[in-house]
């Protein structure tokens, strides 16, 4: 699917999307909280009817992004605009007429369905919510058939399904009011390899037969490359790089996106020897480090000060911004990864001489 | 549609819920002889005015001549008189057949009201949360810490020195406060169940899905969460009810409850003490029903528990190797 520039035919933005948790510091009656730094200044665009896959650790602030998206929780800051209607601030009648148009997908899928309903029930939920008129039985029949599953299905509960056969109940569902958008959060990751391909075929085969928008969100870039058209990197609740998806994982600009791309198993020809193996865990977002979040962990910090101990002072202390590189990519690195940049070496350099 | 079969993860169809939950519930023997002992009990507790015309005793009809002795003291057990006489010659079994009405009466309906009071506060404090959450639950927790029996004395006391009772009537002495008085005082259990329930559900992906698809809050609560609710409510409701029949037992013992003219077993227990030595019919009949009935339905509680509670295996499948 072709890379297509910003237009008018945008559907989603996000603009200096930002999201504070305060967390209660434990002290009885103290005043004083720390704050999470769950979403970070977050700038996108989606098109209609492709795919933003976005792709980041544990902790990195996807979900979070995708529930501010759907309006589950309010946003700190920035605004989210939908089909060019800024929806960050909007409520009543207006907030439910957007739940149509705007649907998400859960990770769990068992999780994600009430144990005490029926399949067909379930699937009838955003019908009879929004009172739509018609047969519900019927147009439930059809959603449950367009998923793979059979009319059977509908009488029964949710314990006694697969999991790949729930989340086909979770997409039944969604689809229900024929939204535009479709938010899926870790559509595959609780599932069997073996049935992810499936689930990912049949969403793919949905988006070209009904032109939906997705936003996928992953940890797994192998599923992510798959079905997106453009991808986003997110570190520590901030985008450190973006752009079409082949583009970005054959060439990434951003070490930690190299990094990632080098830990994906189904990249081919990969051997464990050309893995990028980054040292440390990730930092906690209550505390995330000074200028480059990155910085403690980066490989290429490492080439430029020529010191593996630490990053050069740029990195430690501005942090960087998001911006356009070469063909429409954008990359938040002072020193974006170059061709002849060994970062095997550096990363082994700093996981062998830690402190 | 083929692709289902592709898929080869189409699971054997499961028995249905409620043929799995009966196999369960009845699995435990105990469980069973219970259910028998309370529906005999029920059934004669319905049938007290024709058992008592079968056998031709009323519950307060006093038979002095014939079940007193010279020195006014009541007669034992015998052909006529099952269970012997109590101090003002009644039958005792009539009056124990006629008090399992006043107990399963305080028993259920006590309970029930017990259960509206504590879900619907549970379930909106669980669900709301924030200062409505507080003050529910330190307005529970407050009634938990009360001496309750030494409340419960206060306020019969108070609303039994008349017939008018207290409250400008709305109280008066007897059935109604007894259940008055139980149900006020244990809403707060079934409270705390179901708002720590509702607070864990609050949090699932299938309420926030339910959000998402634009339902409103008061309907999510009736109907994704408090279906949900099911389990814990009825299980705990089946422990609930013997408590209330003790309550009510031990009211009515210290002369709060239900008046004399009512046959009740906690009013029998009451009258036997003072005659023990010389006649222990009074004691054990009555308390051996109480007895019975409390036991039964804990064991009923006990068995819904297991059988409700997805992770008890059943007890026809295999047993697994350790
Ligand atoms: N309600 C909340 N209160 C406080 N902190 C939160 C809350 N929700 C998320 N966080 C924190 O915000 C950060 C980002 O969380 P988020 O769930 O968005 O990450 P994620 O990228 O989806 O990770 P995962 O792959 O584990 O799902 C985490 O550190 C998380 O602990
Ligand atoms: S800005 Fe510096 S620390 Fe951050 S990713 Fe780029 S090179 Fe690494
Ligand atoms: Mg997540």
């Amino acid at each position: 699917m072709s890379q297509t520039p910003p237009t008018t035919d945008e559907i989603l933005r996000l603009d200096h999307l930002t999201k504070h948790f305060p967390v209660g510091r434990g002290l009885l009656f103290s005043r004083q909280r720390d704050i999470v730094h769950a979403v970070e200044d977050v700038t996108l665009g989606v098109t209609k009817g492709t795919t933003l896959g976005i792709v980041g650790e544990s902790g990195s602030g996807k979900t979070t992004t995708a529930r501010m998206i759907t309006r589950l929780i309010e946003p700190t800051s920035g605004t989210i605009a939908f089909d060019g209607l800024d929806i960050s601030n909007i409520d009543g009648a207006r907030l439910r007429a957007l739940r149509r148009r705007i649907q998400i997908v859960f990770q769990d899928p068992s999780g994600s369905l009430n144990p005490r309903r029926t399949a067909g029930q379930i699937v009838a939920q955003p019908l009879r919510v929004h009172d739509i008129p018609g047969d519900h039985s019927q147009r439930v029949a059809e959603l449950m058939a367009r998923v793979g599953l059979s009319p059977e299905h509908i009488t029964r509960y949710p314990h006694e399904f697969s999991g790949g056969q729930r989340q086909r109940i979770g997409i039944a569902r969604a689809l229900a009011l024929d939204p535009e958008l479709i938010i899926l959060d870790e559509p595959v990751s609780a599932l069997d390899v073996s049935v992810q391909a499936h689930i990912l075929n049949l969403l793919d085969d949905l988006q070209r037969e009904r032109h939906l928008t997705y936003v996928v969100i992953s940890h797994d870039l192998g599923v992510i490359r798959h079905i997106s058209d453009q991808i986003a990197v997110m570190y520590l609740g901030r985008i450190v790089e973006m752009g079409a998806a082949s583009g970005l994982v054959d060439h990434p600009m951003h070490p930690y996106s190299a990094a990632l791309v080098s830990a994906t198993p189904s990249h081919p020809g990969r051997r464990q020897s050309q893995r990028i193996v980054l040292g440390g865990e990730i930092p906690s977002p209550i505390t995330p480090p000074s200028g480059c979040a990155f910085h403690p962990r980066c490989p290429k910090a490492r080439l430029i000060s020529g010191d593996h101990h630490a990053a050069p002072e740029t990195c430690r202390l501005h942090t960087p911004p998001l911006t356009p590189a070469s063909d429409g990519r954008m990359v938040a690195c002072w020193y974006p990864v170059e061709a002849d940049d060994n970062l095997i070496d550096a990363a082994h350099a700093m996981t062998a001489n830690p402190g | 549609m083929d692709q289902v079969a592709t898929l080869g993860v189409t699971r054997p169809r499961a028995r249905s819920p409620r043929a799995s939950f009966w196999a369960k519930f009845t699995a435990q023997p105990a469980t069973v002889i219970a259910l028998v002992f309370l529906a005999v009990l029920i059934l004669a507790a319905i049938a007290a005015p024709l058992i008592a015309s079968l056998v031709g005793h009323g519950p307060n009809d006093l038979y002095r001549t014939q079940m007193l002795d010279g020195f006014g003291l009541p007669r034992g057990p015998n052909g006529s008189f099952w269970f012997g006489a109590d101090s003002a010659g009644r039958d005792v079994f009539i009056r124990v057949i006629y008090g399992a009405r006043v107990s399963l009466v305080v028993g259920v309906v006590a309970t029930g009201i017990a259960v509206v009071i504590g879900v619907t506060l549970g379930l909106i404090a669980g669900y709301r949360g924030g200062i409505v959450d507080t003050l529910l639950s330190r307005f529970a927790d407050v009634m938990l810490a009360m001496p309750l029996l030494l409340f419960a004395i206060g306020i019969s006391t108070a609303c039994s020195t008349t017939s008018a009772g207290c409250l400008r009537g709305t109280l008066t002495p007897g059935l109604n406060l007894v259940i008055v008085i139980i149900a006020v005082f244990t809403w707060p259990a079934m409270f705390r169940i179901v708002r720590a329930t509702t607070l864990s559900l609050r949090e699932t992906d299938f309420v926030e899905a339910s959000r998402a698809i634009g339902q409103t809050e008061f309907s999510i609560m009736r109907s994704e969460v408090l279906p949900n609710l099911i389990s814990p409510i009825v299980v705990y409701s089946a422990l609930l009810v013997p408590q209330s029949i003790l309550f009510e037992a031990y009211l009515t013992f210290l002369g709060l409850g239900i008046p004399d003219s009512t046959p009740s077993w906690g009013g029998m227990l009451d009258q036997a003490s003072q005659l023990f030595s010389v006649a222990w019919w009074l004691m054990v009949f009555p308390g051996l029903f109480l007895l019975a009935t409390v036991l039964a339905f804990n064991l009923i509680g006990d068995g819904l528990r297991d059988a409700l509670d997805p992770k008890t295996p059943r007890r026809t499948t295999r047993k697994r190797a350790a």
